[in-house]
């Protein structure tokens, strides 16, 4: 069958990237200039005219042919320079750093950062898309080394690289896509503390060693391994700065609830990390409110908004209770379900609140939520209150964060072997 | 001969796609245009919805980008 590829020019790297991946690099594809969203149709028709001598010559010259996915190929060793300043520049050049200064994976560093694992060098622990590149045990480290990881911190990234890649947390549209998200790395159980991963005080902020590299390594193995470039395959519109590193443990010290991995089967003396396509954190500040409902008040109006993703697509919006509205919201004896069912009934949008062209849109994506509503009806923040995802992280104080994610995933929690 | 148009859902996807598809017909002299479309423009086209393209059409085309 002959095929063709249609885009906007802004996309044709990530599209030339996908029929490559596919095993099809030859197929063809032609774009218009950006963008064919929110212009008149009249105007679409017309960039449409402007390419179908381009679409009939690229059907009628384009052989029928068969698939060959290519995988992505070990990566070689390579001769880096030795002095570190020219170091940055040669990383940089080529398209593998994150900006900010690399250690470079010497042979000996990654054998070092091994050495924690039983597992070989050239095992594939993932292939990470769109590349479909292979997440082999030495690529990872070598990238983990690169982000300034430690070898114990490896069995964390490596659980972290495992969990993307399950097809629930859909790796090719958090890689791609222009929703500024990334995977945001919870860890819990005891792995936390012996680490040093920090749960308290300006836990999305700078200052915690172990934070900062596991969630750096995690995004250098998603650029280079994952072939998530930006600008380029990675055509997020804005990104977020949780891009460059994005990992808390929750403070299950502070929590008055059971841990994430807890509630997600495992036990309180198991290690897991759960990956989140999440956005940056957006502040819940609650100075005045004393009781569970208050607090379920305030966090569900900062959900409810209808620039969210998760309010057309689903998905888990993530709240990140600080300890102090966590012991207020468990007070009079709420369980998280308690809390999480409140969430969500108040966390509504009326219909009214949105653009007609948003409604005539995901009137036929999501036909429950925005099809024939009657009047007065709303638009709820998550499909489904157990949906609302709840941790506890943080320090003193009367803040929690918001977290909404990409809305076409779902988070993963993975056990921590080590 | 049918054209296949495989809409990914993002706004004003179908409007290309189907100028398109109409102006090949009309040169080509297709038979057909058929529209497939996704769940959702982040979520992969299924296996399923591929091979009835494959079985229907001679000739597809699709959307990427916004």
């Amino acid at each position: 069958m002959a095929c063709v590829v249609l885009g906007t020019d802004e996309f044709s790297l990530l599209a030339k990237a996908q029929v490559t991946a596919k095993g099809l690099p030859e197929l063809p594809v032609v774009t218009v200039s950006h963008p064919i969203g929110g212009i008149p149709a009249a105007a679409v028709a017309a960039k449409a005219d402007a390419i179908v001598d381009s679409v009939m010559r690229a059907l009628t010259t384009n052989p029928d042919g068969a698939a060959q996915p290519v995988v992505g190929s070990h990566a070689p060793e390579l001769e880096a320079p030795g002095d570190i300043d020219e170091f940055q520049n040669w990383l940089m050049e080529r398209g593998w750093g994150d900006g900010l200064p690399a250690i470079p994976p010497t042979r000996e560093r990654v054998a070092r950062m091994l050495s924690t694992v039983r597992r070989r060098r050239d095992e594939v622990a993932a292939i990470l898309v769109p590349r479909l590149g292979r997440a082999t045990l030495e690529a990872i480290a070598a990238n983990a080394v690169m982000a300034g990881a430690l070898p114990e911190h490896l069995s964390v990234v490596l659980a972290a690289v495992e969990a993307v890649a399950e097809p629930a947390f859909n790796l090719q549209a958090i890689q791609t896509t222009t929703h500024p998200c990334s995977p945001l790395v919870i860890v819990n159980g005891p792995i936390a503390r012996r680490l040093g991963i920090h749960a308290g005080g300006n836990v999305f902020g700078q200052g915690a060693r172990a934070n900062a590299v596991i969630g750096r390594a995690l995004r250098l193995i998603l650029q280079n391994v994952g072939g998530a470039r930006p600008g380029r395959e990675d055509r997020a519109t804005h990104g977020h700065p949780g891009k460059y590193s994005y990992c808390i443990a929750e403070n299950e010290a502070a929590s008055p609830w059971e841990p994430l991995s807890v509630e997600r089967g495992f036990s309180a003396g198991e290690s897991t990390v759960t990956v989140c396509g999440s956005e940056g954190p957006h502040n819940i500040n609650d100075h005045s409110s004393t009781t569970p409902e208050a607090i379920a008040t305030t966090v569900a109006s900062v959900a409810a908004t209808v620039g969210s993703n998760n309010i057309y697509l689903g998905g888990e919006p993530l709240v990140v209770l600080g300890p102090e509205h966590a012991a207020t919201a468990a007070s009079s004896g709420w369980s998280k379900d308690d809390f999480r069912r409140r969430v969500w009934e108040q966390a509504a949008v009326p219909l009214a609140c949105f653009a007609r062209e948003n409604i005539e849109r995901f009137a036929t994506i999501y036909p429950e939520g925005f099809k024939d509503r009657p009047a007065g009806a709303v638009a709820r923040v998550a499909r489904d209150w157990r949906d609302i995802m709840v941790v506890v992280a943080g320090g003193a104080g009367k803040h929690s964060a918001l977290i909404p994610t990409f809305g076409s995933t779902r988070s993963v929690t993975r056990r921590i072997t080590h | 001969m049918t054209i296949a148009l495989l809409d990914n859902s993002k706004p004003n996807a179908g409007v290309l796609l189907e100028r398109v598809g109409a102006l090949l017909a009309a040169r080509g002299g297709a038979r057909a245009v058929r529209t497939w479309g996704k769940p959702g423009s982040s979520i992969g086209t299924s296996p399923a919805v591929l091979e009835e393209i494959a079985a229907a059409a001679r000739v597809a085309l699709t959307a990427s980008a916004d």
